[in-house]
């Protein structure tokens, strides 16, 4: 009995952990990589899953050529755009960092833009449950807003961990947000 | 009078956004202009209301560099990628102002973490409620 309360206390706090990175993404940073990576790789590809299978019901409801395997597809395509958009906005990071002559490790700030898709989870699955319920368009509501949130976060950190000044902060913010929004493009007229 | 740049950027940057959102489909022009009018006056009483409760921690003046990147998304997605899109744009801009408003000044506020998801919270659903009030669909 000890043993399963002292697995669900850890549990518990582990899970208290991610939600205070996911608010603060910038501390990922400074965490050890190994152990919040993981943990953190899930969010943004569980963001672009549902993003992507609110997009194949959209599909489901009115092209009637959208089956069930094409939209389990899709949703596939989605975690693996996810999971670029991430490596990408990860790179600009680096690279802002060397334009602002800051090293900024590439690899470590993965972490913190695992963890900024944390609210923009939330919100894709608000627009999921919202879609099934009322069946509500909520694609560019919900799914759009929620990346775009997720941007938000990232560019924070962009800003606080290259300390690179603000106009530069906020161009390279823009090519951030230009990539995120072609991972979009190449989902919303996926032909699957 | 010397011309402030921040203030210069982020004149530009609305300036865009509404240009952007009256050629959008999901609203005449006057409800475009009628809604933006609103987003900027929901996002400065938002502002005010969390300097008047906090001014020690919370900065009065916005920072509009925060919002310049969603206006060059937003015309890059209209002119390059043909997204009919306005609504994400938006609210996502003046989010990213709001927040940053809040966490310019941030000290050691314990209460720091409850603030900014408070504001994002809020600014979202006063910015929803609006749209909803313009008639632009969602």
């Amino acid at each position: 009995m000890d043993k399963i309360t002292k697995i669900g206390t850890e549990f518990l706090r582990s899970l208290c952990q991610i939600g205070r990175l996911c608010i603060h993404p910038e501390e990922a940073y400074r965490k050890s990589y190994s152990e919040y990576l993981f943990a953190g790789v899930i969010i943004p590809c569980l963001t672009y899953l549902f993003f992507a299978l609110n997009l194949g019901i959209e599909r489901l409801s009115f092209l009637s050529s959208a089956t069930g395997l094409k939209t389990t597809l899709l949703v596939f395509f989605g975690i693996i755009v996810g999971a670029v958009t991430v490596a990408a906005l990860s790179a600009i990071a680096y690279v802002t960092g060397r334009v602002s002559n800051k090293k900024v490790n590439g690899f470590r700030f993965v972490g913190c833009v695992e963890y900024s898709f944390g609210i923009a989870l939330i919100i894709e699955l608000i627009g999921l449950i919202t879609r099934l319920i009322t069946h509500a368009n909520t694609t560019s509501s919900f799914g759009v807003l929620g990346i775009f949130v997720a941007l938000v976060s990232v560019f924070r950190c962009l800003q606080t961990i290259t300390g690179a000044p603000k106009h530069i902060c906020a161009c390279f913010a823009a090519v951030g947000g230009i990539l995120t929004m072609l991972g979009l493009n190449i989902l919303f007229f996926a032909s699957f | 009078m010397k011309l402030d740049k921040n203030l210069i950027i982020g004149v530009s940057s609305l300036i865009i956004t509404v240009i952007c959102g009256i050629f959008s489909l999901n609203g005449g022009i006057g409800t475009i202009l009628l809604t933006t009018f609103f987003y900027i006056a929901a996002t400065a009483g938002i502002i005010i209301l969390y300097s008047f409760l906090l001014p020690k921690y919370v900065g009065v003046t916005a920072d509009w560099l925060c919002f310049m990147p969603f206006p060059i998304m937003l015309v890059i997605s209209r002119a390059i990628l043909g997204w009919d899109l306005f609504m994400p744009f938006c609210v996502a801009g003046f989010l990213a102002v709001t927040i940053d408003t809040y966490t310019r000044r941030s000290g050691k506020n314990k209460n720091e973490t409850l603030i900014i998801a408070g504001s994002g919270a809020a600014s979202v659903l006063v910015f929803a409620i609006i749209s909803l009030c313009g008639g632009i669909v969602l």
